[in-house]
């Protein structure tokens, strides 16, 4: 049994933690008493990663990716959550909104047409599933793609939706054959500016940024070749996308805890409080040792998961797994390290406050904490 | 033409150095080992004059335990051509450094041999002087910037000295210390860093080269500095500038 991590890993993410430093950390200060940066910006980042080899490094390298292996993929995701860089972390090695896998199951013209100048950063997307009336039960969605003479007409909305005020293109997920449950869902590619398609209200979070919208569709008209895939296969396609998407917080939310406890215990060795340095204290001990035994345990499921995964195994069980216990992890061990810095925490010329926040996410994206623990049970009653 | 870079495995100039407690050296464990920055420069010069040339090769050599190839591959990854890696138990002092690498140097013969200026762990800063002096080659240190004379017979290097940057002309084969101004090495790719893997790497150990290494220094004992005491803040300029007057004595 090793362990160890491959040198060629452990050379890439320094290159990448050098990358981070000294071309991205200087955005990153830049807009950090903002809550929303201008998409031209978020567009300049992902040409400064495209150009380092970063932004789709994920990605085969047939279709303009880097082709780097989940573990590897891992491994730099937890790095940029350890960086604490926060605006711009989907625009690094990219999100949804950029290079996403799920577009691999597109035909050659779509991957040309659609995957390729994501990879470029050109072009921005969004994954629209997630309905008002349906969220975790994503089998409930109402959207409605009518076949019509070869053409597909869609009416529905969609809300929650990352990246929606600004995407070039929605892939949106629409029921084509009610009678057919989860295989009747099907996937399609909606182009800004195809009549019927709008994008609605803006919605106001808790991080302040901007990005997530609602997304109308009334008598939408799309053709055949935006079907992404085959009819019927969206929902699986979108399951698919998300057990990899669990990975990806489960590995953001532990560097993230990682670069907050790294914070909190430095500044526990410096801030001093009657008389002496607080790390002195039981009481920050007890914290720091905590949060530092639950990143332990947060990469311990995540890189043998991601380890799995690059194999070619199925992770559904223990990606959920890494995440619920890596995005709620990070909820504790962020908190804590608030608390270490006192009234300091709560400012925002550290990163802290507003990783708060952001974090607080994920335990709702990419399916409920409860879903996850829904999709772990599940299995293991299976298993007996 | 043919570049000869050297490069020095020394431990992250970002991470807290301990000194062991028996005194003779530092902690490794848990310690992350680097190419020596201004190593880094010189390979990243070394391949700037190989694509300006459009022709060439950028050989790197690296002396220690087998743990070096790891900075070598790093090297390779940045776009070198091929590794020698001199095979010695612990890290030789700047004499013996010298002579190895003189060793290798007549082996291959390059037009050029860059090194960084010092490698940042013991700072002896004397390895590229002592090489050019035994191999009676020309030298340029303190490099700011590196122009190689189209027939390679010739490099023009502007050099960082006290005030300010001296030029100056010399003969190749020479040998060249990089500054760090010299450039911004370049990251390595995830194509380089693949494409490493498998570039050809020479093992030697010193008496493969006909070297008898002879170590002319003792480390005595390495210990830490004394802890910094904590500041003060002021309350006043007044107090300022009195604390600079009566207690530094600065003023
Ligand atoms: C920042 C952010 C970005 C998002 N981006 C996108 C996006 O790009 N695309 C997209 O499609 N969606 C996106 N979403 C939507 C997200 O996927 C949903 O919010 C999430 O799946 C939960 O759905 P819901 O909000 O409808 O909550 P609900 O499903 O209504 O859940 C409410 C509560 O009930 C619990 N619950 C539900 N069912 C069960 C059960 N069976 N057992 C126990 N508890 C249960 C849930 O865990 C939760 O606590 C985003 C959400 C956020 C917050």
């Amino acid at each position: 049994m090793d362990f160890e991590i491959p040198q060629e890993y452990v050379l890439l993410r320094d290159q990448f933690r050098r990358f981070l430093e000294k071309e991205i950390r200087p955005y990153e200060e830049k807009y950090k008493f903002e809550n929303a940066v201008p998409y031209e910006v978020h567009m300049e980042v992902r040409r400064l990663s495209r150009k380092a080899g970063f932004y789709g490094i994920h990605l085969p390298e047939e279709v303009g990716g880097g082709g780097l292996d989940i573990f590897g993929y891992v491994l730099l995701l937890e790095e940029l959550g350890k960086s604490l860089i926060i605006h711009f972390s989907t625009d690094i090695i990219g999100g949804a909104g950029g290079p996403t896998p799920i577009l691999l199951d597109g035909s050659e013209e779509q991957i040309e047409k659609y995957l390729k100048p994501l990879i470029r950063a050109e072009k921005t997307m969004c994954f629209a599933l997630t309905e008002p009336g349906a969220g975790s039960d994503a089998t409930a969605i109402k959207t409605r793609a009518v076949k019509k003479n070869g053409r597909y007409v869609i009416n529905g909305r969609k809300h929650f939706i990352t990246n929606a005020p600004y995407a070039d293109f929605a892939l949106v997920f629409a029921v084509t054959d009610p009678s057919k449950g989860i295989k009747g869902i099907t996937g399609f590619i909606v182009e800004k500016g195809t009549p019927g398609f709008e994008v609605g209200r803006i919605h106001e979070t808790m991080t302040g940024t901007r990005m997530h919208g609602e997304l109308i569709f009334e008598d939408c008209e799309v053709g055949e070749e935006q079907v992404l895939g085959k009819e019927g296969m969206g929902f699986i396609q979108a399951m698919k996308w998300i057990t990899l998407g669990r990975l990806v917080v489960a590995a953001q939310c532990t560097g993230s805890a990682q670069g907050a406890l790294d914070l909190a215990v430095k500044w526990a060795k410096e801030r001093v409080a009657f008389g002496r340095p607080i790390a002195r204290y039981q009481a920050i001990q007890w914290m720091v040792a905590d949060s530092a035994t639950e990143i332990f345990a947060a990469k311990s499921i995540l890189y043998s998961t991601a380890w799995k995964a690059s194999q070619g195994m199925d992770v559904r069980k223990e990606s959920a797994m890494a995440k619920v216990y890596a995005s709620e992890m990070a909820g504790r061990v962020i908190d804590r390290a608030l608390q270490i810095h006192g009234g300091m925490g709560f400012m925002r010329e550290l990163p802290i406050a507003r990783l708060y926040q952001v974090v607080r996410a994920a335990r709702i994206g990419e399916g409920t904490s409860e879903i996850q623990r829904l999709t772990i049970a599940r299995r293991l009653l299976e298993e007996y | 033409m043919k570049i000869l870079v050297t490069v020095k495995r020394v431990p992250d100039p970002d991470m807290k150095v301990r000194v062991n407690a028996e005194g003779t050296g530092i902690v490794e464990d848990n310690m992350k080992f680097v190419i020596n920055p201004f190593d880094e420069i010189a390979v990243e010069e070394g391949l700037r004059i190989k694509e300006k040339k459009g022709e060439g090769e950028v050989v790197i050599v690296a002396i220690g335990p087998s743990v070096v190839q790891e900075q070598i591959r790093a090297a390779l990854a940045m776009g070198a051509d091929r590794g020698i890696h001199v095979d010695v138990d612990s890290y030789p002092d700047p004499l013996n450094t010298a002579k190895l690498l003189k060793a290798v140097a007549e082996k291959e013969a390059p037009n050029i041999v860059i090194m960084g200026k010092q490698a940042v762990d013991d700072d002896y800063g004397q390895a590229g002087q002592m090489l050019a002096a035994m191999l009676g080659w020309a030298q340029a240190t303190f490099a700011y910037k590196v122009e190689i004379a189209d027939d390679n017979s010739k490099a023009t290097v502007t050099r960082e000295v006290d005030g300010g940057l001296e030029t100056i002309e010399i003969d190749l084969p020479a040998v060249v210390t990089a500054d760090l101004r010299l450039n911004e090495p370049r990251y390595a790719s995830l194509p380089g860093i693949m494409k490493a893997k498998t570039k050809p790497m020479d093992v030697f150990k010193p008496a493969d080269l006909g070297v008898e290494l002879s170590p002319v220094l003792e480390l005595v004992r390495m210990e830490e500095p004394p802890p910094r005491k904590g500041g003060i803040i002021v309350e006043t300029v007044d107090e300022l500038l009195d604390k600079l007057r009566n207690e530094a004595k600065v003023i």
